[in-house]
């Protein structure tokens, strides 16, 4: 049997159901209450009491406990805790605040240029990778003005050392002085014992690279400023 | 499972199939029965979807054109005994109260009473309703005062708080009602900041403006149908100092900025040689829904203003008709005045209420170069042929025009929750849950007491535990 016969008889087919259910249409139509279902048998009616909520604790749903922290307190509170400019503290391909760039990623609104007049109701697949650039260039913009002096933040380590020893005890004095600065500007908070000891062994060689102390404050301050506390409250 | 409970799985599962056939024979279908929410309303007038609201379609229909129930409608449906619809549907949604319809867990008068659908499986809260606060200040036991502090600061400051703000914030509070004194004073400070004033009172209301920059005041095109700064000056102004929120849609005066951010009063017009201008006489205006830009964006170059009264509604009272929210059908409506089709049944459910929701802003112009917002009582007649003014209805009730809309509109409990609504959602970034409804309500019933002010409510919201109970 060819496929265009097939076609014909699958399309007779269809034709007919088609008609079947018209007729059915149509006779429902004579009715005023066609589009009702049918009255099923029921229970004689009885008088009930006002209802009363049944409350069941046990299964109560976990309340929601997070805001997301959106583009513009993000950016204003990385740039006065770096103390930087926030159209500045990271720019895409040098011309282009990256809040402006990532804004939508990022779950802000754009009311007058794009016509956005709400933000998404949550994070994205892209968010992580805004937020990561977003912060990434600011800690290394504020590493860098460090480095070439006078340092504001990250003030106690030597930022010209090519490595940091976590284990000697002035230079592990140091770090921790810095990262806790880091974390008093990013967090609002003091860091933890566990928190430190995490973050000084981002010092430590690994893969036979040993981070320099720029990119260990770099990537001590990009640990704190992406952390969910600072994203979420 | 109850002899009940399997009767209206039956009906369910019955009536799936002739919903089924349904979707197939809608063109010939008679006519839909809008009245259903407000009858619901009426037996449950404690449930949240009633208060301060309508009630929507949805609690019962997965579509009304189509006509489609979901397994909580087709119950009802299988329960409508003798006499109307409207006369019977108290006692068959009665009926059900004690039965799971869609066997979610949670009985069917639990879910209206808790604001979920007791049509949808997927959508249950077995939840109570939040203890009332008894300690010596009015937060529940377990509020987190920093919790509450970093969130007032972000959403009105703009900024976290530093460590040292919270170091003061902590220092000496010993009591609850030291913390309780110090986070007040850090809203009322941050709600007086330039920040919330001139930044956050604006993304609060772009979607109610719904600005285009491409067309504004400062077109880059040069092609501008209004100015829009208005309407955002506006808002800030009488959302700022205590003022009275009722001004949303009250206001007959304008507001101008000067270049430090003081929003100051202007009475009567302000004419303009384009539409940039406020060209309504005050006894015409009635606040954020008369203002030129509002014309030019909702009403364009229709002679029929639906979009601008279905905007209005949706805007300001928090129901949107395109979501089948508001529906207060009027007797012998839609009339179609012009010609438009929408007496078709499909069209009907909808525009019973949304046409005589409209007729009072047909006088207003749309988009008409210098005449954009101008009040013309002839244009109906100008532009609607056959046209006889027809009563405007809001919410069931008669109003003689736009101003009266306004006046009817601010006295309803739906424009009060619609503004603590509006205020949650920009704190904490999510609906309301069905266990933070409750205490919602509480917030919102309080404007009237505390002056109609928009601060006040700020100050109420943050005593929520939505807003600073414990993780």
């Amino acid at each position: 049997m060819s496929r265009s016969i097939l076609l014909m008889l699958t399309m007779r087919a269809l034709t007919a159901l088609g008609l079947t259910v018209l007729a059915l249409a149509t006779a429902a139509c004579g009715r005023d209450d066609a589009y009702l279902p049918p009255v099923l048998p029921r229970e004689p009616m009885t008088t009930l009491p006002p209802p009363e909520l049944s409350c069941d604790e046990t299964a109560a749903p976990v309340p929601e406990p997070f805001v997301w922290k959106r583009a513009d307190p993000l950016a204003t509170d990385l740039a006065l805790a770096l103390a930087l400019e926030p159209d500045t503290m990271c720019r895409e391909l040098g011309v282009i605040p990256c809040i402006e760039a990532e804004r939508v990623a990022l779950g802000g609104s754009d009311p007058l240029g794009t016509g956005l007049y709400a933000g998404s109701a949550r994070p994205g697949l892209t968010t992580p990778n805004a937020v990561d650039r977003l912060v990434l260039a600011a800690c290394a913009e504020r590493v860098d003005r460090d480095a070439r002096g006078p340092a504001e933040i990250v003030t106690e380590i030597d930022l010209a050392a090519s490595a940091l020893d976590a284990d000697d005890a002035d230079a592990r004095a140091a770090m921790i002085a810095d990262a806790t600065a880091l974390h008093r500007r990013l967090l609002a908070r003091d860091p933890s014992d566990a928190e430190l000891e995490i973050l000084l062994d981002l010092a430590r060689p690994e893969d036979g690279l040993t981070p320099s102390a720029r990119e260990w404050a770099t990537l001590t301050c990009f640990a704190i400023g992406t952390r969910t506390d600072n994203l979420f409250y | 499972m109850t002899r009940t409970n399997a009767r209206a799985v039956r009906a369910i599962r019955f009536g799936g199939l002739l919903g089924a056939l349904g979707v197939l024979t809608t063109p010939m279908l008679a006519a839909a029965r809008p009245t259903g929410p407000s009858v619901l309303c009426e037996t449950y007038p404690d449930a949240p979807q009633c208060s301060g609201s309508l009630g929507t379609c949805s609690t019962c229909h997965t579509s009304t054109w189509p006509p489609a129930w979901n397994g909580y409608g087709l119950a009802v449906m299988a329960q409508i005994g003798e006499g109307t619809f409207e006369t019977s549907l108290p006692t068959a949604l009665r009926a059900l109260d004690a039965i799971d319809s869609d066997e979610d867990g949670v009985a069917n008068a639990d879910e209206l009473l808790l604001g979920t659908n007791p049509g949808d499986p997927g959508d249950a809260w077995p939840w109570c309703a939040p203890e009332t606060p008894t300690g010596p200040v009015p937060v529940a036991s377990g509020y987190d005062f920093e919790r509450a502090l970093r969130r007032i600061a972000i959403t009105y400051c703009g900024r976290q708080p530093t460590y040292d703000e919270l170091a003061t914030f902590r220092a000496g509070a010993t009591s609850s009602e030291v913390q309780y004194e110090r986070l007040h004073a850090a809203v009322d400070l941050c709600l007086g900041s330039p920040t919330w004033r001139r930044v956050g009172l604006r993304r609060l209301v772009d979607a109610r403006i719904r600005p285009i920059g491409a067309v504004g005041a400062s077109s880059p095109v040069g092609i501008v149908i209004g100015d829009y700064e208005w309407d955002y000056r506006l808002f800030r102004y009488v959302m700022t100092d205590d003022r009275d929120v009722r001004d949303l849609l009250l206001a007959d005066y304008h507001v101008t900025e000067s270049s430090d951010g003081t929003l100051t009063r202007v009475e009567g017009r302000v004419p303009a040689a384009g539409p940039t201008g406020q060209p309504l006489d005050p006894e015409r205006r009635a606040g954020m829904i008369t203002t030129s830009w509002f014309f030019a964006i909702n009403t364009m170059f229709s002679a029929m203003p639906r979009t601008t009264a279905a905007q209005a509604y949706r805007a300001w009272l928090g129901m949107d008709i395109a979501r089948l929210e508001g529906i207060s059908p009027i007797e012998g409506e839609p009339r179609d005045v012009d010609q438009r089709g929408v007496t078709q049944a499909q069209c009907a459910s909808c525009h019973s209420t949304l046409d005589p929701l409209s007729y009072a802003f047909v006088p207003y112009e749309g988009i008409a170069g210098g005449r954009t917002g101008v009040y013309d009582p002839l244009r109906g007649s100008r532009r609607i042929e056959g046209w006889s003014a027809p009563p405007t209805y809001l919410l069931g009730e008669p109003v003689t025009d736009v101003r009266d809309w306004a006046e009817h509109a601010v006295g309803t409990e739906a424009f009060a929750r619609n503004l603590a609504l509006m205020m949650f959602r920009d704190a904490l970034g999510h609906e309301p849950s069905p266990s933070e409804l409750a205490e919602l309500r509480t917030v919102w019933r309080a404007l009237e007491r505390d002056g109609w002010s928009a601060n006040r409510l700020v100050h109420r919201l943050v005593d929520t535990q939505a807003f600073g109970g414990a993780r």
